[in-house]
């Protein structure tokens, strides 16, 4: 098995220079969108934003989940949980129902509105950097650590490190670790992850579990419907047989 | 909002639909209450002519005239307005009787000649009910007692069964559009009384044409 | 020939009006793609489109297979006149719903992947299965009455004898369908409010999508009688409507159990813009037509009973809009408000529904009872011999 790749992002770090914000344009040929990269949002051409909270900043990209919910949502199969960590997207096989916008828990696919044969963009982890062993280009372009990458149990290991040689500096959590089931970018905070704009009421278990549970009885539907109509069926057609030749005798009595 | 919207677009097109039968005069072929069937009643004493008016023997040679239960189910609500005075002569085929329904007119055309000796006052502004009993239109003096052009009992109802297949025949024609007409009647004879009051004066006309006459 | 000139109706100057403007914005979809037609954002990536035309059409479509079930499975023949207009209406419905998915989907052209690339974990997947297999089902459903026009009585005699179990599949399949649609939103607990979120959703949609469909053939009938100036089937129709709202209220009642047990009742108790929203839903389309209908002489006054489909139908409009679009919160506090072209669109879908119905209702025995397998033997004989 191929190790787990994840980012780790630090806030407490972040200074906020926009490298990674610029990296990214660059490895995945985007262009221009803004040119103050902090008034920036997501976007069709943009994968990761930088955000400035009061004196925080933070970053927003993909957050690549273990589980992840825009996968199991697609009806043509069109993401992708690479065996690396990358959630990955094939234009080709998409239908454009953006069931995956609707559904993704932190926010993130966004859509070529104005194109005729529009896509849904977003990071993905520069899937053809790490296949090769390389680092993402946000992660390699960042100068002050804030964002890192490598294999995601060391990963944590670091987080957690962080957290325990720093204890003032950081709000105690590790986002990603259990947020519907975890995520391959993790995240650190100095102040609660809500005040950053992070999804903070997602449950522990991954979203596609709510909509196994549904789908898991549908043999037995199909089952059991059968069974219970082929049965009523026959059941009402017989009591109309014998209503019918019950009035048949009778008239012929009289 | 949106979802507001969206009710309201749907409401705002069912009342308008509403508002538009009433700006025309009609009223929604669901809302009548009664199918227009084939059961017929006519009495015994009475014939009938083939524009749907009906004579009746009363004292001194005179006859009674009226409108059958056929005109009430096709026009349905209806006003009678005869037109023409005590006293006035009226000619065979000549219009004598209005009948008005919704903002509509048909005339009835007089299956006799004779001197109109009554006209029945009661008829103002009342709504057709009992055609054969009190709403009866005017009473006749003929001028001939040759009344062997009019059927009786069996065979008026017989005719006027004729006549509501071939009226049904009519409305299927018309409720379709001009290049489907001639498609016979898809339901299985659903027609609901006043029937009539929903189509065109075109339609009216020829329906006076082809009944009334 | 004769050249034919149809009269200018009212409605008929509306539905042209209507189709104008839906084919401009038909041509602002194609060639400008979804920005230049509708107001969705990545913010708000379902619209009009998915929350009326899709969640709404099949959901009043719903109306086809209750009452097959009621004529077929539980062979109460009494309601066989309401059968085919039922079918026809949801074969319609089923049509229109891919026809508007053509418009909303980025890449209709890749319509078709969803049988070549499978996902079955995905609950949008199963929606597509269903609407293709229970519409080739409507298709069969419907197919008798275009055969029984041009007397293909050995084909006919075949396919009553297949009937009964392309019947049950199609029962089983709008049973899933049905539910399937409030499947899709049991993957967004965080971002519903929870008035409305319930992991009963697949099982309210089934509900209410009976209730409404119900009401729907009600309304259905009296549109029939408005366009062809024919009677309703007044007594049958007031006991499907009485069915219809008591499905509703068994609904409901689900509905206030699961409330009162996950504790989200509390979220009904403060008034703001989702407590109010949901009254109104449940007020018109449950309570006033359950109050309506369960008494004799609503149920059996025609304009009454008229008045209690349209409430029924406005209160699952409602509900369906909620679900999809009022109750989702927006990220970024941005709000979405249909497009002018959303919104033409759709009309113009429900145009064409109408006058294909008017179409086909004219040209084929649609309001006539289905015949007997024995009258199509029958005739069969008939025609042997006459040749
Ligand atoms: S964050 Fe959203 S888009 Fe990214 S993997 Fe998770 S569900 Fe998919
Ligand atoms: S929009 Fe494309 S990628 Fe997203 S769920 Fe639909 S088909 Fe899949
Ligand atoms: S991982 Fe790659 S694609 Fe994703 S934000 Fe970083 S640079 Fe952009």
């Amino acid at each position: 098995m191929l190790k787990q790749k994840a980012i780790l992002f630090d806030a407490t770090l972040c200074v906020g220079c926009g490298e990674c914000y610029l990296a990214c344009k660059q490895a995945n040929d985007l262009p221009e969108t803004n040119t103050d990269f902090l008034k920036d949002h997501l976007g069709a051409n943009t994968y990761t934003v930088v955000e400035q909270y009061e004196d925080v900043y933070t970053r927003k990209l993909c957050m690549h989940c273990v589980d992840p919910t825009c996968v199991s949502v697609c009806p043509v199969g069109a993401f992708t949980k690479t065996e690396l960590g990358p959630v990955t997207y094939d234009e080709d096989k998409c239908l454009g129902c953006r069931y995956c916008m609707q559904a993704c828990p932190h926010h993130i696919p966004r859509y070529e509105w104005s194109k005729v044969n529009p896509r849904v963009r977003k990071c993905i982890m520069c899937y053809d950097k790490i296949k090769n062993g390389e680092q993402t280009a946000c992660a390699e372009a960042c100068p002050a650590e804030a964002t890192i990458f490598g294999n995601r149990d060391e990963i944590i290991e670091i987080a957690k490190q962080r957290l325990a040689e720093n204890p003032d500096s950081y709000y105690q959590h590790i986002y990603g670790l259990e947020e519907a089931g975890g995520t391959n970018v993790l995240a650190l905070s100095p102040v609660p992850f809500d005040k950053l704009g992070f999804a903070t009421n997602l449950p522990k278990e991954p979203l596609p579990t709510y909509t196994a549970k549904a789908l898991e009885k549908i043999p037995g539907v199909v089952a059991g419907g059968g069974v219970f109509l082929a049965a009523m069926y026959w059941l009402t057609k017989r009591k109309n047989k014998i209503a019918e030749e019950e009035k048949q005798s009778n008239f012929t009595k009289e | 909002m949106v979802a507001l919207f969206v009710v309201l677009t749907f409401l705002f097109f069912i009342i308008l639909d509403l508002l538009v039968l009433k700006a025309q005069g009609k009223e929604h072929p669901a809302f009548a209450v009664k199918v227009f069937n084939k059961k017929f009643f006519f009495p015994k004493e009475s014939l009938i002519s083939t524009s749907h008016i009906w004579l009746q023997k009363v004292q001194n040679g005179m006859l009674k005239l009226g409108i059958d239960e056929f005109i009430l189910k096709a026009l349905g609500k209806l006003n009678l307005i005869p037109m023409k005075n005590e006293g006035e002569f009226v000619n065979k085929g000549e219009p004598f009787l209005k009948a008005v329904f919704g903002n509509r007119t048909v005339l009835f055309r007089s299956p006799i000649e004779g001197k109109i000796n009554f006209v029945n006052k009661n008829l103002t502004n009342k709504v057709v009910n009992d055609c054969y009993g009190d709403d009866w239109a005017i009473m006749i003096e003929p001028k001939s007692n040759n009344l062997n052009d009019f059927k009786k009992s069996s065979e008026a109802i017989k005719w006027l069964h004729d006549e509501f297949n071939r009226f049904k025949d009519f409305i299927a024609a018309k409720s379709n559009e001009p290049e489907l007409a001639g498609v016979t009647l898809q339901d299985g004879g659903n027609i609901v009384e006043g029937v009539l009051r929903s189509f065109d004066d075109n339609t009216i006309k020829e329906f006076e044409e082809q009944f009334l006459l | 020939m004769k050249l034919i000139i149809p009269k200018i109706t009212f409605w008929r100057v509306v539905a042209v009006l209507i189709v104008i403007a839906g084919l401009y914005s038909t041509y602002l979809r194609l060639f400008g793609g979804l920005s230049a037609s509708t107001n969705l954002s990545d913010d708000f990536p379902w619209g009009l489109w998915i929350g009326f035309d899709i969640l709404v059409g099949v959901g009043l479509a719903a109306g086809g297979f209750s009452i097959c079930a009621i004529v077929h499975i539980f062979n109460i023949e009494k309601y066989k006149p309401l059968a085919r207009p039922a079918i026809l209406t949801a074969f319609l419905g089923y049509l229109l719903v891919i026809f508007g998915l053509i418009y909303d989907l980025g890449k209709p052209y890749n319509i078709w992947h969803a049988i070549i690339y499978w996902n079955p974990r995905s609950v949008m997947f199963e929606v597509a299965w269903c609407v293709m297999l229970y519409t080739t089902v409507l298709f069969l459903e419907f197919i008798p009455v275009v055969l029984e026009k041009y007397r293909y009585y050995k084909i006919l005699n075949f396919m009553k004898k297949i009937g009964i179990p392309i019947m049950i599949v199609g029962i089983i399949l709008s049973t899933l369908h049905q539910s399937s649609l409030g499947s899709l939103f049991l993957i967004i607990p965080q971002k519903m409010s929870q008035i409305w979120y319930s992991p009963l959703l697949p099982v309210y949609f089934f509900i209410s999508a009976i209730g409404a469909g119900l009401s729907m053939v009600i309304f259905e009938a009296y549109l029939s009688a408005r366009a062809f100036n024919k009677g309703i089937e007044a007594e049958l129709l007031s006991r499907v409507g009485l069915i219809s709202v008591i499905v509703l209220m068994i609904g409901f009642v689900i509905k206030v159990i699961d409330l009162i047990v996950s504790g989200n009742f509390t979220l009904l108790l403060t008034i703001n813009n989702y407590s109010l929203l949901y009254y109104l839903e449940v007020l018109i389309g449950i309570f006033i037509p359950f109050g309506l209908l369960i008494q004799k002489t609503f149920r059996e006054n025609r304009r009454w009973l008229y008045a209690s489909a349209v409430m029924v139908i406005a209160g699952f409009l409602l509900n369906r809009l909620n679900v999809s679009i009022s109750s989702i919160s927006p990220e970024t506090g941005v709000s979405y408000f249909p497009s002018v072209n959303e919104v033409s669109v759709t009309l113009m879908l429900i145009v064409i529904g109408l006058w294909s119905f008017k179409l086909i209702a004219k040209n084929f025995p649609v309001f006539t009872e289905e015949m007997h397998q024995e009258e199509y033997e029958a005739k069969l004989k008939e025609n042997t011999a006459t040749n």
